[in-house]
């Protein structure tokens, strides 16, 4: 008997780009992106949250502040070993592996997840600081009937 | 008895090694205190579910900032809260410093120095109010 395998999903390939929502203000000002917009707190176990779209990117919030991308060859060339890669729970949603917690009870750890989160945001480009509200897809509803 | 020639007297020039110092000092002190007491009130800070700092640990960061000297090295800090702890966050074009404030009784710092694009020096430690107070004039020193 073991651990039961865990789905990690795909590596994305370097020529890839992933969005990255600003859920809080604070997490862009005047035009820059703060490394807050990267911090991973404990309670996402599997990593830091990204979409392989800017639609997927700010599909589970309720509000957001605008997005960036991150180019994923930039990702995997730091050294601190990230991973981007495909969520396989959910279609249009990745994951960076290996993104240190802020939060971590762990100073070390604590130090590493500041570290690469200045990273992160040097090497994001801000798309929008703008709320960014996808355009819905398919038929358009019919008028109402009078 | 003797005058002095007012021709020659120069008109004070105070000088400071912060970076882009100006009045007022106080206006700057009050926005970081007034920040700290809407922190649990103000929602743009929060993600729906996110926990709010305690009081106590509001008053453990005003305490700790009240010793930060001189006061002025609060200018342009950022108060945000993350998980129930409170962040006061200071960027500058090379230079950033965070003091994170998990629970009463602790404080630690994070500063880093970025020169050509890469991160030259970077270290957390556990800090005193003095402490902190170093380190920022390490960041305010041109």
């Amino acid at each position: 008997m073991g651990t039961p395998a865990v789905s990690i999903g795909d590596l994305l390939a370097d020529d890839n780009d992933v969005y990255r929502a600003f859920a809080l203000d604070g997490h862009r000002r005047n035009g820059k992106i703060r490394a807050r917009a990267f911090y991973r707190e404990s309670q996402h176990t599997d990593g830091l949250s990204v979409g392989l779209s800017a639609t997927a990117a700010v599909a589970h919030l309720t509000t957001n502040h605008g997005y960036c991308s991150l180019r994923v060859q930039k990702v995997h060339a730091l050294p601190e070993s990230l991973q981007v890669r495909s969520d396989p729970q959910e279609a249009g949603h990745g994951l960076i592996h290996n993104v240190p917690c802020i939060d971590s009870p762990d100073d070390s750890e604590r130090k590493a997840a500041e570290l690469v989160a200045g990273k992160l945001a040097r090497c994001a480009v801000l798309v929008t600081d703008k709320p960014y509200i996808p355009v819905r897809e398919g038929p358009e509803p019919h008028p109402p009937l009078s | 008895m003797s005058t002095l020639p007012h021709a020659t007297v120069k008109p004070l020039n105070y000088q400071t090694s912060a970076q882009g110092l100006a009045e007022p000092f106080m206006a700057d002190v009050e926005e970081v205190f007034s920040a700290l007491d809407k922190i649990a009130d103000n929602e743009k800070l929060y993600r729906p579910g996110d926990p709010k700092p305690s009081p106590e640990n509001i008053n453990w960061a005003k305490r700790v900032l009240l010793r930060v000297l001189p006061s002025y090295y609060l200018r342009g800090a950022e108060i945000e809260p993350l998980g129930g702890e409170i962040h006061a966050t200071w960027e500058g074009s090379d230079k950033r410093v965070v003091a994170y404030f998990p629970r009463p009784d602790a404080v630690k710092v994070y500063y880093e120095q970025i020169v050509d694009g890469n991160v030259a020096y970077h270290d957390l430690k556990n800090v005193t109010p003095a402490g902190l107070s170093g380190i920022l004039a390490w960041f305010f020193k041109k």
